[in-house]
């Protein structure tokens, strides 16, 4: 392959790299944090290796110490954290303990960074030219201004940024999620440093973004020949894109090497549960006794006490459109949106549809149109056959109780002043349900069903997990014995192990309560594990619409394809 | 940025409007007759009275008289106070000074303000950020006056470095002192908010990423830290210009400055309603014009603003 | 480029993994993995504001602050427990005495005594210093809620009457309204000060209104059928009430001076009140010969504004989403 980038960063005579030296050693890494109620021990003796030009991934959840073991390399750990022992390697000099001129050295020139989220990480203030340039000029480059104005628009060049020279002269907010990735990376990369630690780069960005962008990183890295140190939380990813494997859990290494090894034939437990959890490695729905439309119809009719519904549809949307008016910069100049374009589904019993999209999709805005929150510009929302939009205000209310929402931040989705057990028992209380008692025994029977136990009720929303807040949503979502369930990108911000439990709990309700779940996610890979039917959005118009089965087997779209194609991990199965 | 500016001067006049009418409210609009308060004890003949307020428009509707007045204003031409002074020219000899000492001020803040919270800022929780929390609290919460006056007994009276009182006419060293007077509060929010600042900064990602990408502490503390960390703190310095003239009305009493709030202060004490309303309408001209200033520094400093 | 280069992760397979980079598993923990996710079972639950008071606790400057506000509380609201003396009763021959038995801090240049003076004074910027608080809470948060909350018109006419009170500044316009009122009691200087110094809490009111109102627990709330005014009172209030609490006890410390400074000009309290604001005026014309006369109500006035800006301090710190996450 002829080599696309330029090796020479400025010939500085470094040591010609031995492939079979490491470039990097950790050693029984310790990393504490010393907080008001005593020392927390986040990384316990971590060991990890890289040679050069080597692709390895840290692989755990949040809370693993991944991202704090990638940090204590840069000598960059937040707040209160250090080194309380073990060592780092890093070309043969021992970085632990090093001073902090040598270290402030080694950044960018030896070891690049690229961070997690690619809108907090650019300054805001200073032109995408001006932070390249500083790093450049920080790590010894010497030349004329023109030149230097010419290697920064080659950085952004190879960053896969068209147009370079006028990126350079704008700010970050003017770039999408995506270009500011790119630019990051062209930072990264700028000085040709032999290892490059990739920090969840591609997780706030959309799916087939973030496909493009790891393709392209992957492309430049192994023509510069660096060393890449992947950090994150997909397995499928981690497996996809680098050659060994280390597994992280609760501050230590549970499990490491080669990544092929690791995925057919994980040894230890938490590995094997990983594994087994991973959407993206996932092949089937979760089956754990899914009734088929008719019967969970019945169950249904039984469940709620009322007459046995007219047709099979729970929800039928039909031409639904909605168009935002954007206010210009000037007075006068609005623009229509159309966030929702003639969108058409129907949502059978007891069944599970997913609406699939990126971001600006418009999946959000039809789902806040079905439940009523959002008044559509044009179309209908049919609710067990009757227009939503004919029904008077008391009627109205008397529909909420018939299709409840969970969101997808599990932060955001409980009143953090509300104890559980008036977060659960509000709905009740506002819908006049049964005296008191009646409402504490709901609330107790709410809890036994999301399996948390009884005790949860006196807590507050913070002192939970995210999982845990989650399935809080859920209990109050169900309270008030609800028919459909919109699910709005509600197991995105979990971890996980933890998703696999929420997306098995929510099946076993569906199964035992026969709900109809509308199931809003950017995610593919979840799709399989619990859709019946999914609908592909793009641009807020309908781009495929089919059986789960049929769009995995045999998408029609080419969008469609790129959506699948993108799942991390995708060709590693099957 | 055009449009931007055009739309935030469109805001400013009903704002300017609402202000002055109810300034021009609060001094005509309330019980008793401005005119027959004149005189003194005996007040003056009825057809004198009569004569004034035919003079000042006294006698016409209260919405007549604010038309009248706002026309006054925007023809800058205020009128005779009820000494046959004009007016205009009142306030001409009456605001080099304050404006001055305002300016002084707020160099004083600016530069200590910055300076000393931009230290406690990066160390936050040590004894210079403790130090500095508790001495800007103790200056917010001693009213100007009392620092006034110990500064005059201990800088003035005992150690004599500096003059005790400006007077007529003061020069650079004999302002010295108010300044230091006036600025004392204003120096202690601009060091909180710096040092807020600058803290909430320190740990932001970008400042991180700018240390990977190997910058030094130094570089990364003044283009990263500090720049990010002025936006807030160069507005709160644009809207006290206003604040600073108008509270110039205590600092010039006790430093016997003949400044705006001397001249206004005399005006209300003596019932000079229309200087008084034309004082502080001037007044309220500069508070909005600095706020106004506020928003364009702020977009200026913060590109995110600039498109919005 | 081949097709599939993604067959084979990250490269070749190497047959043997280089040294350092064998396969490793770690020996189960004897604990376990643990249960995924498990509630805590061992302490009290404990809301926002147990936490909050959980973090004040631990910090001198709360117990600091909060002994000096009950004291002035307590000199304020029982002033006869602390002196006998009566501060109106004056014997102008003993006028400028220094210290003496009973008499702690002297007498100023009416003879009156000054400690008796110190504490009954105490009451008037307390009593003030609090009605205007209140006041400006109630309608600097009404007034930031309903723009916030309802938007529309409701914020562009409150917006900019909120504008309208913040360009004219609170001290100009006390002075001009006090200078020609002829009844001055402290409600109604509290009064004036309310009137021009609600702006700062309705802004701040306004865009907490706005940032809580786009959390998802308010949509779920509008989901379940809830009215808007019920979600306002019930859902976005309370948590939008710690700005709020932390702005009210500043503001009352700024008001508290505000109340000093119109005093000290002599359109504040008339002489007939003892004021702290007032004695300082008083003792003015003393500074140079007797400048410790100005000094002790001076002292009393900071010390009490003192004590409720440390408070408010505390408060934040504690009620600091941004310092709770970590």
């Amino acid at each position: 392959m002829t080599t696309q980038f330029p090796v020479t960063a400025g010939d500085d005579g470094r040591p010609a790299v031995d492939p079979n030296t490491p470039l990097l050693e950790i050693r029984d890494l310790q990393i504490s944090f010393s907080t008001g109620a005593g020392d927390v021990h986040a990384v316990r003796g971590a060991d990890l290796t890289v040679y050069p030009g080597q692709s390895v991934a840290i692989v755990g959840e949040s809370g693993s110490g991944k991202s704090t073991t990638a940090a204590a390399i840069m000598d960059l750990l937040p707040g209160t954290g250090r080194v309380t022992g073990g060592t780092i390697t890093f070309g043969g000099r021992e970085l632990v303990g090093a001073p902090r001129r040598e270290k402030e050295a080694l950044r960018g020139r030896e070891i690049g960074l690229v961070p997690q989220d690619p809108m907090s990480n650019l300054n805001p203030v200073w032109r995408i030219g001006t932070q390249v340039t500083e790093a450049l000029k920080a790590n010894g480059f010497k030349g004329s201004k023109a030149d230097l104005r010419q290697r920064v628009a080659d950085v952004l060049r190879e960053a896969g940024l068209p147009d370079a020279e006028r990126r350079a002269r704008q700010y970050p907010h003017e770039f999408s999620g995506g270009m500011r990735q790119r630019a990051l990376i062209g930072i990264g990369l700028a000085s040709r440093p032999q290892l490059l630690i990739a920090d969840e780069p591609t997780s706030a960005l959309d799916v087939t973004v973030q496909r493009q962008i790891l393709d392209h990183l992957g492309d430049m890295t192994r023509d510069l020949g660096t060393a890449v140190l992947f950090i994150t939380h997909d397995l499928g990813l981690a497996a996809e894109r680098a050659e060994h494997l280390v597994v992280m859990f609760k501050g230590q290494v549970v499990e490491s090497g080669p990544a092929q090894q690791i995925l057919a034939d994980p040894q230890h437990p938490y590995t094997q549960r990983l594994v087994s959890s991973a959407p993206s490695l996932a092949s089937r729905r979760i089956q754990t006794a899914h009734v088929s439309g008719q019967e969970s119809a019945e169950l249904h009719a039984h469940h709620a006490g009322e007459q046995p519904p007219a047709s099979n549809e729970a929800v039928a949307v039909r031409n639904l459109t909605k168009v935002f008016q954007i206010r210009g910069a000037r007075p006068g100049s609005s623009t229509d949106f159309k966030a929702v374009d003639d969108v058409s589904f129907t949502l059978g019993r007891g069944r599970t549809l997913a609406l699939v999209g990126e971001s600006g999709s418009g999946k959000s805005t039809a789902a806040n149109m079905v439940l009523g929150l959002l008044e559509p510009t044009s179309g209908t929302v049919e609710f067990d056959g009757t227009d939503v939009a004919t029904l008077n205000a008391k009627q109205a209310f008397a529909f909420r109780r018939r299709i409840q929402p969970v969101f997808q931040n599990p932060y955001g989705s409980l009143d953090p002043m509300f104890s559980i057990y008036r977060s659960i028992e509000e709905p009740l209380k506002l819908h006049g349900v049964g005296s008191k008692k009646d409402r504490e025994n709901r609330v107790r029977e709410l809890l036994d069903m999301v399996s948390l136990p009884q005790s949860a009720m006196r807590r507050f929303p913070n002192e939970l997990s995210g999982g845990q807040r989650q399935r809080i949503a859920i209990a109050r979502a169900l309270a008030l014995k609800p028919e459909v369930v919109v699910l709005d990108e509600a197991v995105s911000a979990l971890d996980v192990l933890v998703q696999a439990q929420i997306l098995d709990l929510l099946d076993t309700l569906q199964t035992d309560l026969g709900l109809s779940y509308l199931f809003i996610t950017h995610d593919l890979a979840v799709v399989r594990q619990i859709a019946d039917d999914v609908v592909v959005m793009q641009n807020g118009r309908v781009v495929e619409q089919a059986t789960t089965d049929e769009v995995f087997d045999t998408p029609r779209e080419q969008y469609t394809r790129d959506l699948l194609e993108a799942i991390p991990g995708a060709h590693l199965v099957g | 940025m055009l449009w931007y500016l055009g739309r935030r001067l469109l805001q400013v006049i009903p704002v300017f409007l609402g202000a002055t009418l109810l300034l021009y409210a609060m001094v005509f609009l309330r019980p008793g007759d401005p005119v027959s308060a004149l005189g003194g004890e005996r007040g003056l003949p009825e057809a004198v009275q009569e004569q004034i307020r035919a003079e000042y428009n006294l006698d016409q509707p209260f919405i007549v008289q604010y038309l009248l007045f706002l026309r006054g204003v925007v023809t800058l031409d205020f009128g005779v106070d009820f000494r046959g002074r004009e007016i205009t020219e009142v306030i001409a000899s009456a605001f080099p000074v304050t404006i001055q000492l305002a300016l002084m001020a707020l160099a004083i803040e600016a530069i200590l303000g910055i300076g000393f919270g931009l230290v406690a800022g990066m160390r936050k929780g040590g004894i210079f950020d403790g130090t500095a929390l508790v001495v800007s609290l103790f200056f917010i919460a001693v009213p100007t006056f009392v620092v006034g006056f110990v500064m005059q007994i201990v800088v003035g009276v005992k150690l004599g470095w500096l003059p005790v009182t400006a007077g007529r006419d003061p020069d650079f060293v004999s302002l010295l002192m108010p300044a230091f007077v006036l600025a004392a509060v204003s120096f202690a929010y601009v060091l909180r908010l710096t040092r807020t600042s600058v803290a909430e900064n320190l740990s932001a990602d970008y400042v991180r990423t700018a240390r990977a990408r190997g910058l030094t502490r130094t570089q990364v503390t003044g283009r990263h830290v500090l720049r990010n960390s002025l936006i807030p703190v160069v507005t709160f310095l644009g809207a006290d210009i206003g604040a600073l003239m108008s509270g110039a009305i205590i600092t010039e009493g006790i430093f016997n400055i003949n400044g705006v709030g001397g001249t206004l202060y005399d005006a209300i004490i003596r019932g000079e309603s229309v200087t008084v309303v034309s004082l502080t309408t001037v007044l309220v001209l500069v508070y909005i014009a600095a706020n106004l200033l506020v928003d364009l520094l702020y977009a200026a400093l913060d590109p995110r603003i600039r498109y919005a | 480029m081949p097709e599939n280069r993604y067959e084979n992760p990250g490269g070749p397979a190497r047959p043997t993994p280089r040294p350092g980079q064998e396969h490793f598993t770690a020996p189960v923990d004897e604990g376990g993995l643990g249960a995924v996710d498990a509630v805590r079972a061992d302490d009290a639950p404990t809301s926002l504001w147990g936490d909050a008071w959980h973090a004040m606790r631990r910090r001198w400057l709360f117990w600091v602050s909060a002994a000096v506000i009950v004291l002035v509380i307590l000199v304020a609201a029982f002033p006869g427990l602390f002196t006998s003396i009566d501060p109106r009763v004056c014997d102008l021959s003993k006028a400028l005495q220094g210290p003496q038995a009973g008499h702690p801090f002297g007498f100023d240049r009416q003879g009156c005594d000054i400690y008796s003076r110190t504490v009954y004074g105490a009451r008037s910027s307390v009593v003030v210093g609090v009605l205007a608080t209140v006041m400006v809470v109630l309608l600097g948060t009404t007034i930031g809620a309903v723009a916030g909350y309802y938007g529309k018109w409701f914020d562009t006419i409150l917006s900019r009457i909120t504008d309208i009170f913040f360009a004219i500044p609170l001290v100009l316009a006390a002075i001009v309204i006090m200078s020609v009122t002829a009844d001055r009691t402290s409600f109604l200087v509290a009064f004036v000060l309310a009137l021009f110094g609600w702006t700062q809490i309705a802004r701040i009111t306004r865009g907490t209104v706005m940032s809580v109102k786009n959390n998802e627990f308010v949509t779920a709330a509008r989901s379940l059928g809830m009215s808007r005014g019920q979600i306002l009172v019930q859902h976005v209030l309370p948590n939008s009430s710690a700005p709020i609490i932390v702005y009210a006890t500043v503001a009352l410390g700024q008001f508290i001076v505000a109340e000093a400074t119109l005093s000290f000009l002599g359109i504040g309290l008339p002489p007939s009140v003892v004021s702290w604001g007032g004695d300082i005026s008083a003792a003015q014309g003393a500074i140079r010969t007797d400048p410790e006369i100005l000094l002790y109500p001076a002292g009393g006035l900071a010390l009490t504004v003192l004590g409720f800006m440390m408070m408010g301090d505390v408060v934040r710190d504690a009620l600091d989403p941004k310092a709770r996450k970590r």
